[in-house]
């Protein structure tokens, strides 16, 4: 074919059309996310009210790889804040092993006390991967995660993963556990690993 | 030619509502419809992206080969409802997060890609966009009339307002959407069949009366 006949070819005009119309639409984008993408400060301080309930002045962390449990998951955010005499720490972390290997990632308050930490103050749902029937998850299976008492925490907690027992709806498959929260489904394998996840940073290894 | 506006309105409410005449739209149709307000919320991202899609799309009608243009529609679909998610998450984050996945799902909404083939490209940008704007305040409606409907049932609320303490928790559930949407369907169906037959009756009896008025006016 020869050069001219090219540029007068239907499919030459087809993928300059496409092309033009991509460029002027990523254009428009590129100009709209800079006004309109939400700041990082902006994101946290959702964050903050969504799990702490009002808003507070917190300060991001450093994530210690050595100190995240890989096989269960990972801590991807990390803050401190202090509020009425109390220090808090939060984490969204995002458990793994869910239904088809998905995930669920999470928000996890952690409150400490002459610092020390005592308790999982508040567990908030961030987002799902291939989870389905975690939409149905009330809020009363999230606040299981802040029942503990502060010597059961101290015991050192790992919520049980694995297949449910039909008998009490409880896990047992799980190691390292002294306490379990139990789920209907594979689904709460992957949210009580996100919380694992964060008690393991907390507090170390439980083994 | 002439724009018909208002038989572009009466199309895009009534006469081919997009959800209860042309069932077009159902994902979003059935699985949003727990709350009014999420009715308000989906209904108002389309309407956006109706209007701006077939704007855009009438406007590049000539332009754009024929053998490409569904990706050309999809891609200038798709920027928009990026736009439509960068919105509500920078404005409206309680709406964006309680739309969720349904938002980018818009890009694949059958009302909008429909609307583009057979509206936008073919009229004007000014007719276009009075399309968009009728088809997505009729799929607004639908879908703010269903959630009514299902949370006034479901939940004793509407728009987040408690009404009471009974509650039928079936129109909360997936079983509940689908029996609320063949209802509707149902309902709106007699209702716009009611009003087109006396349409016609009325139609029908003027052309009789004037045609009694022609012959007696020819026998005079």
């Amino acid at each position: 074919m020869k050069k001219n006949n090219l540029f007068k070819t239907e499919a030459f005009k087809c993928v300059i059309v496409l092309f033009l119309i991509t460029v002027l639409m990523c254009g428009l984008l590129a100009i709209l996310n800079d006004v309109l993408s939400v700041p990082q400060e902006e994101r946290l301080n959702r964050a903050v009210m969504k799990v702490y309930g009002k808003s507070v002045e917190a300060t991001a962390k450093e994530i210690d790889p050595a100190r995240v449990a890989e096989d269960l998951g990972s801590v991807d955010e990390y803050y401190a804040f202090t509020d009425e005499g109390f220090s808090y720490e939060l984490f969204k972390s995002t458990g793994s092993n869910g239904y088809k290997n998905g995930t669920v990632t999470m928000w996890i308050l952690i409150k400490y006390e002459d610092g020390e930490a005592v308790s999982v103050k508040k567990a908030v749902l961030d987002s799902y991967e291939k989870q389905t029937l975690m939409s149905s998850f009330g809020e009363e299976f999230f606040d299981r995660y802040t029942s503990l008492t502060k010597d059961q925490l101290k015991d050192g907690v790992l919520f049980k993963t694995g297949k449910p027992n039909i008998d009490n709806n409880a896990f047992f498959d799980g190691n390292d556990v002294q306490h379990a929260v139990s789920g209907a489904t594979r689904s709460s394998n992957a949210a009580n690993n996100a919380v694992n996840v964060v008690l393991l940073y907390v507090w170390g290894d439980l083994s | 030619m002439k724009t018909d506006f208002k038989k572009i309105a009466m199309d895009g409410v009534i006469t081919s509502n997009p959800t209860f005449k042309l069932v077009l739209g159902t994902c979003p149709t059935l699985a949003l419809t727990t709350l009014a307000m999420n009715g308000i919320g989906m209904g108002a991202a389309v309407t956006f992206v109706l209007i701006c899609s077939n704007v855009f799309i009438s406007l590049l009608r000539n332009v754009i080969p024929d053998k490409v243009r569904i990706p050309a529609f999809v891609l200038i679909i798709a920027t928009f409802v990026t736009i439509v998610r960068l919105v509500l998450d920078k404005f409206l984050p309680s709406i964006y997060e309680s739309l969720g996945l349904y938002l980018p799902l818009i890009v694949v909404n059958c009302i909008i890609l429909a609307r583009a083939e057979s509206f936008a490209s073919k009229n004007g940008p000014l007719a276009s966009a009075a399309d968009g704007l009728f088809m997505g305040i009729g799929f607004t409606l639908a879908l703010t009339l269903m959630g009514a409907f299902r949370e006034i049932l479901g939940a004793g609320s509407v728009f987040g307002v408690k009404l009471w303490d009974f509650k039928i928790e079936f129109f909360a559930s997936s079983a509940g959407a689908f029996f609320t949407f063949g209802l509707f369907i149902a309902v709106f169906g007699f209702i716009s069949y009611t009003l087109h037959t006396k349409h016609k009756i009325k139609a029908y009896r003027l052309k009789t009366a004037e045609t009694a008025q022609t012959q007696t006016a020819e026998e005079v």
